[in-house]
C-alpha cells in the first residue's frame, strides 16, 4: 500500500516531466545473410528459393548457408520451418504467426521434417559461414497441390539494456521460401468459404474481419475482391481490392473498414465476389452486429499483463468488498440483535 | 585524282556486266620497314672476310623513281615515299631517262570483283636473296579491265654492271595475265630453272607493269640479290601487321631474316582458315577466313579473338629456321567480372584492331565508304535451351548505329555501354551462374560508293558476371529511441496531435534503412517488419502504440502497429539501391491508468525480415 502510494507520487512527478537520458546501442545491422542451396528435386537452380518437385517416400534435404558478415561478433541464430499463411493485406506470408495449423491441410511443411526436427539453433563466428539442413520426408501417399512455407532464420540477440523512456530493439530475420509439388501440375480449384465475420477495430476505427478460408492446397494470386454488405436487400457498404494472394490452406482475414461510423446493431448479409484469372467465387454470410462501441468489440485495446496496478485494484476492491460484507454482516447481526 | 576517277566511272559503266564474287580482297599501300641497303652492304662486307666472294657494291646505288619520266605521263606521285631512295645522286639515274624507274602507281582496290581503283593489288616481294641458279620468283596481282585486248604484264630489270653502272633491260616478251577473280589478274615472273634465263650474280631491281585501257600501271620495285653461293639464315622473326585481326581482311606479314643477304627460300606454313598470298617470300599477305570465328565463342579475357599461328620457315641447305607470331582473329575479348563491379561501374566492350579498318576504309585518299553501320548482337539461352540472338534491353547504349566518319568512334563515343543499374547485368549474372553465360558479337557493315556492302564480323565473346559476395543483407536499420516523451502524451494519447508534436526518434545520425543486394540471381527482395507491444520493467503494458516510419518512396507514412503483425516496409521494386533515409515518430493511444515512475522504460522489439525472393503466385 505504501509502495503504491510512492509509485503514484513519483508518477505524478513524472506527469510533468517524463524525460530520461538516452544512450542505447542496439544492433543496427543484420550482419548476416542466408542463401538457398539448390539440391535434389530443385526445379530451377536459378531460383533463390526452394522449388522442389518430389516423389513419395523420398527424403529431400533443404540446405541453406547462413553467413555471419560481422568481422567481430559471434552471432546466434534459430532456423525453423514455417507454414505459409495469408496476411490480412492479401499477401503470402512466410514468417511465423500465432495462427493455428489449418485443419484443412493434409500436411504442412514443418510436419515433413524427418524426426520432427523443424527447428535448430546454431552459432556462427565472425566472417564464418554455416550450412544448415532440414531433411524433409515426403509421405507415402504423396503431396497434392503445393506445400508452401519457408525456412525462417532469426538472429537471436540478448536484449539490449534499455535506457530511453521508449525504446525499440531491432531484431533480424531472413526468409527462404519453400514450395513443394509432386508430379505434373494439376489444376486444383480452391475450395473457398466465408468462415466467419467478426467485429474489430483497426487503429480505433470500427472494422469487420471476413475470414475467407481456402481449404485447398493451392496458392493463387491476382485476386480481385468485391465485397458488399446488405441489410434488408439494401447495400450499406461496398469495398473492392485488387492483387491479393492466398496461400494454400490458409485464411485471409479480409478487413472491411467502416468509412464513417460503425454499422448500427442489426442483422446483415456479407457478399464477396472473388475473382482470379478465369475463376470467380461467390461467397456470402449472414452476421449480426451486437455492439457499436469500438472499445467493446474484439481485440481489447487495453493490454494489462500481470499488471501490478490491476492486481492492487483487485486487492482494494476485494478489501472494500470484504469490508462491505463485514459491514453488512455486522449490520445484519446488529439488526437481528435489535429485533430480539 | 583525275585519272582514277575516270577509271572509276568507266568501271561503274561496266558494272552491270560484272557478277560479284563473295571474295573480298583489299589492297594496301603499307610498306613495311626494311633493313636498308647500307646494312646489306655492311653484312656482306662482314661475310666477305670469310667467304670473300660476293661483293656487289650496291650501297646507295639503286634505280631512282623519276618524277616525270616519259613512261609515266599520267600518274601522280605516290603519297608514300619510295623505300629505297639513293643517297648518292651520281650513281643513279644515269643521264638516260629510260634508265630511271617510273613511279609506282597507288595500290589498286578491288571490292567484290569491282575494280574501285585500277592498279596493283599485291606487289612483288620487295627484297629477295637467292643463290645463283636457283629460282627467283616475282608474284604480283593487279585489278582493272581491258575491254578489247588481253591483259599483259611486262617486266623491266635494272642490273648493276661491271662498271658499277645501272643498266635497264626491258623484257618485251610479256607475261600473260592469270585470272584470279573478277577483274583480278596475277602474274608469276620466274628466273632460273622454272622460268626465264637465270639471273647473273649481282644486284637487280625489277618493276612489273600492266596496261588497262590507255593507262599503264607500275608496281613497286623489287630488289633481288643473287649471290654465287648459299648464305644460310641464322635468325628469323615474323612481324604481322596487326596481332588483332578481323576475318575477311588482308594483312601483311614479314619475315625478317638475319643475315639480310641469306639465300634460304622463305615459305609460310599452311594453316586451315588462313590464306597466304604469296605463300613464299619474306613478305606476304594473309587473310583469315570467317570460318575461324563463326562457330566458336571466345572465353579468353586476355586476347581479342582466337589464336592463330603465323609461321615462316627459312629453308637452309641443312636445316630449317622457323619463327611463329601469334595473332588473334576476331577483335573481341571475353569479359569476366564480379557483379559488384558490374553493378557499380557498368561495363563497355572494347574492339581491338579497328585501326586497320580505319586505314583501309576511312583513309582520306580512298573515299570508298558511303555509309557504315554497326550492330551488336547479344546471344542468350532461350526457353528451348538453345543460344539465340535476343533483343537488347533499351537501357543498353550504342547497340547499333552508324560510324560514317570513322570506325574509332566505336571505342570512344559510341562504345557499347551496359549501365550498372541495368537489369541486363542481373540477367547476365544468373546466366553465368547457370553455366550458360551470354555472349556478344559485332557486325560492321560498310556500304561502298557502288552501293555494294561488305560485312566484317567479330568473334563472339563471352560475358561472365561472377557472384561477388552474393549476399542479400539488411546492412542498416534505424535506431528507435524516444527519450523525450511527455507524460501527458502517455496518459492522454497523442492521436489528435500534429506529427511534428509527436515523439521523434533521437538518433539523427543513425537513421538509415539500407538493404545491400549483391546476389547474382534476381534482384528481388521484400523487407517486412513487425512491432511487439511495449512493456516496462514490471511488464506493465501500454495501449496501442504505432511506429510511424517515413522515408520509403511511394509510402509517405508506414504505420506499424504494436501487434506483432508483419507489414511490408520496402521492396526492391521501389528502390533497387535499397537505401532509405528514415524518420520515425510514435503515435500513442490514451493510457489513463498507466503507472509512471522514475527510470521507467517501455521497451518493444521490431523484427525485420528480409525475404530473398518474389515467388510467383499465378492466377487461376
Amino acid at each position: 500500500m505504501k509502495k503504491w502510494l510512492i509509485s503514484l507520487g513519483i508518477g505524478l512527478l513524472a506527469f510533468f516531466c517524463f524525460a530520461l537520458p538516452q544512450t542505447v546501442h542496439a544492433a543496427n545491422s543484420a550482419d548476416f545473410t542466408a542463401e538457398a542451396i539448390p539440391a535434389a528435386g530443385q526445379t530451377d537452380p536459378k531460383l533463390d528459393y526452394f522449388s522442389l518437385s518430389v516423389a513419395s517416400n523420398q527424403i529431400y534435404p533443404l540446405t541453406a548457408t547462413v553467413e555471419n558478415l560481422s568481422s567481430t561478433e559471434t552471432l546466434d541464430f534459430s532456423a525453423q520451418l514455417i507454414t505459409a499463411t495469408t496476411s490480412s493485406h492479401g499477401a503470402i506470408n512466410y514468417t511465423p504467426t500465432k495462427l493455428k495449423r489449418d485443419p484443412s491441410a493434409k500436411v504442412v511443411l514443418p510436419e515433413l521434417a524427418v524426426d520432427g526436427v523443424n527447428q535448430q539453433n546454431f552459432t556462427i563466428g565472425p566472417k564464418q559461414k554455416q550450412t544448415i539442413t532440414f531433411n524433409l520426408k515426403i509421405p507415402a501417399d504423396g503431396i497434392t497441390g503445393t506445400v508452401l512455407g519457408s525456412i525462417y532464420i532469426h538472429r537471436l540477440d540478448s536484449p539490449n539494456q534499455k535506457k530511453s523512456s521508449l525504446t525499440i530493439d531491432n531484431q533480424f530475420a531472413m526468409v527462404l521460401p519453400v514450395a513443394i509439388t509432386q508430379g505434373p501440375p494439376v489444376e486444383i480449384i480452391p475450395n473457398l468459404t466465408l468462415a466467419g465475420v467478426t467485429q474489430t477495430n483497426i487503429a480505433g476505427h470500427a472494422a469487420l474481419i471476413a475470414d475467407i478460408h481456402n481449404a485447398s492446397p493451392v496458392l493463387f494470386g491476382q485476386i480481385q475482391l468485391n465485397a458488399k454488405i446488405l441489410q434488408d436487400n439494401k447495400t450499406v457498404l461496398t469495398q473492392t481490392d485488387h492483387n491479393f494472394q492466398m496461400a494454400p490452406n490458409s485464411t485471409l482475414g479480409y478487413n472491411l473498414l467502416m468509412p464513417d461510423k460503425p454499422l448500427p446493431k442489426g442483422r446483415y448479409l456479407l457478399k464477396i465476389r472473388l475473382t482470379s484469372g478465369q475463376k470467380t467465387f461467390n461467397l456470402s454470410k449472414n452476421f449480426q452486429i451486437t455492439t457499436t462501441n469500438p472499445q467493446q468489440i474484439k481485440h481489447p485495446l487495453l493490454r494489462h499483463t500481470q499488471n501490478k496496478p490491476t492486481f492492487l485494484i483487485w486487492l482494494i476492491l476485494s478489501l472494500i468488498l470484504l469490508i462491505l460484507l463485514i459491514a453488512l454482516l455486522w449490520f445484519l447481526l446488529k439488526r437481528q440483535h435489535h429485533k430480539h | 585524282m583525275r585519272h582514277p576517277k575516270k577509271k572509276l566511272g568507266l568501271g561503274l559503266l561496266c558494272l552491270f556486266i560484272s557478277l560479284g564474287t563473295p571474295m573480298v580482297l583489299l589492297g594496301t599501300q603499307t610498306i613495311l620497314p626494311n633493313i636498308s641497303t647500307h646494312q646489306v652492304a655492311a653484312v656482306t662486307a662482314a661475310d666477305s672476310s670469310s667467304d670473300a666472294v660476293f661483293v656487289p657494291d650496291d650501297s646507295a646505288t639503286e634505280p631512282k623513281t623519276d618524277d616525270a619520266p616519259a613512261l609515266t605521263p599520267e600518274i601522280e606521285p605516290s603519297a608514300e615515299p619510295f623505300e629505297t631512295l639513293p643517297s648518292d645522286p651520281e650513281s643513279f639515274p644515269s643521264t638516260r631517262a629510260s634508265d630511271s624507274a617510273p613511279t609506282p602507281t597507288p595500290a589498286g582496290f578491288n571490292i567484290l570483283g569491282f575494280p574501285l581503283r585500277y592498279g596493283f593489288t599485291s606487289q612483288p616481294t620487295s627484297i629477295q636473296y637467292a643463290k645463283k641458279g636457283k629460282d627467283v620468283l616475282l608474284h604480283a596481282t593487279a585489278t582493272g579491265m581491258n575491254l578489247l585486248t588481253s591483259v599483259k604484264f611486262y617486266v623491266t630489270r635494272w642490273s648493276l654492271n661491271s662498271n658499277n653502272e645501272w643498266k635497264a633491260y626491258f623484257d618485251s616478251n610479256y607475261y600473260p595475265a592469270q585470272s584470279i577473280g573478277l577483274n583480278q589478274h596475277a602474274v608469276d615472273v620466274a628466273y632460273g630453272p622454272s622460268g626465264r634465263a637465270a639471273l647473273p650474280v649481282g644486284v637487280h631491281y625489277f618493276q612489273i607493269q600492266v596496261t588497262y585501257g590507255y593507262s599503264t600501271y607500275y608496281s613497286q620495285l623489287a630488289k633481288v640479290v643473287v649471290s654465287p653461293n648459299d648464305i644460310n639464315t641464322k635468325d628469323l622473326t615474323v612481324f604481322p601487321e596487326n596481332t588483332a585481326v578481323f576475318a575477311n581482311i588482308s594483312y601483311e606479314a614479314t619475315a625478317n631474316i638475319t643475315p639480310e643477304a641469306a639465300t634460304s627460300p622463305v615459305n609460310w606454313r599452311t594453316i586451315t582458315g588462313l590464306t597466304f598470298d604469296p605463300s613464299i617470300g619474306r613478305r606476304t599477305k594473309f587473310t583469315p577466313d570467317s570460318g575461324l570465328i563463326t562457330k566458336r565463342v571466345n572465353r579468353d579475357t586476355e586476347h581479342p579473338g582466337f589464336p592463330i599461328n603465323l609461321t615462316a620457315n627459312a629453308e637452309n641447305t641443312d636445316s630449317t629456321i622457323s619463327n611463329t607470331a601469334q595473332i588473334y582473329v576476331g577483335g573481341l575479348k571475353a569479359q569476366d567480372l564480379p557483379i559488384a563491379q558490374a553493378k557499380k561501374q557498368g561495363l563497355t566492350w572494347p574492339i581491338y584492331g579497328l585501326e586497320k579498318i580505319q586505314k583501309e576504309f576511312f583513309s582520306p585518299e580512298y573515299e570508298a565508304v558511303k555509309s557504315a553501320t554497326y550492330q551488336w548482337t547479344c546471344y542468350r539461352v532461350g526457353s528451348n535451351g538453345v543460344y539465340a540472338a535476343t533483343p537488347w534491353p533499351s537501357d543498353i547504349l550504342n547497340t547499333s548505329g552508324n560510324f560514317n566518319n570513322g570506325v574509332e568512334t566505336l571505342n570512344q563515343d559510341q562504345k557499347l555501354t551496359i549501365p550498372g543499374n541495368s537489369p541486363f547485368i542481373i540477367a547476365a549474372a544468373s546466366a553465368t551462374k547457370a553455366g550458360r553465360p551470354f555472349y556478344v558479337q559485332l557486325n560492321l557493315t560498310l556500304t561502298l560508293n557502288d552501293n555494294k556492302s561488305i560485312t566484317i564480323p567479330t568473334n563472339k565473346a563471352q560475358l561472365s558476371i561472377q557472384p561477388g559476395t552474393g549476399a542479400l543483407t539488411l546492412t542498416q536499420v534505424p535506431s528507435f529511441n524516444f527519450s523525450n516523451v511527455p507524460s501527458s502524451q502517455i496518459y492522454q494519447g497523442n492521436t489528435t496531435l500534429d506529427s511534428s508534436n509527436k515523439p521523434k526518434s533521437d538518433n539523427l545520425d543513425n537513421s538509415t534503412l539500407a538493404v545491400s543486394d549483391t546476389r547474382t540471381d534476381g534482384d528481388n527482395w521484400t523487407l517486412q517488419a513487425k512491432l511487439a507491444p511495449f512493456t516496462d520493467q514490471h511488464q506493465q503494458g501500454l495501449n496501442s502504440v504505432h511506429l510511424n516510419l517515413m522515408g520509403i518512396p511511394n509510402a509517405p507514412v508506414i504505420d506499424l502497429p504494436d501487434q506483432d503483425q508483419w507489414l511490408t516496409i520496402a521492396t526492391s521494386s521501389q528502390n533497387k539501391t535499397g537505401v532509405f533515409p528514415m524518420r520515425s515518430t510514435l503515435t500513442l493511444a490514451a493510457n489513463p491508468e498507466v503507472n509512471l515512475f522514475d527510470e521507467q522504460i517501455f521497451g518493444s522489439t521490431i523484427t525485420w525480415n528480409l525475404s530473398t525472393t518474389d515467388l510467383q503466385v499465378p492466377q487461376l
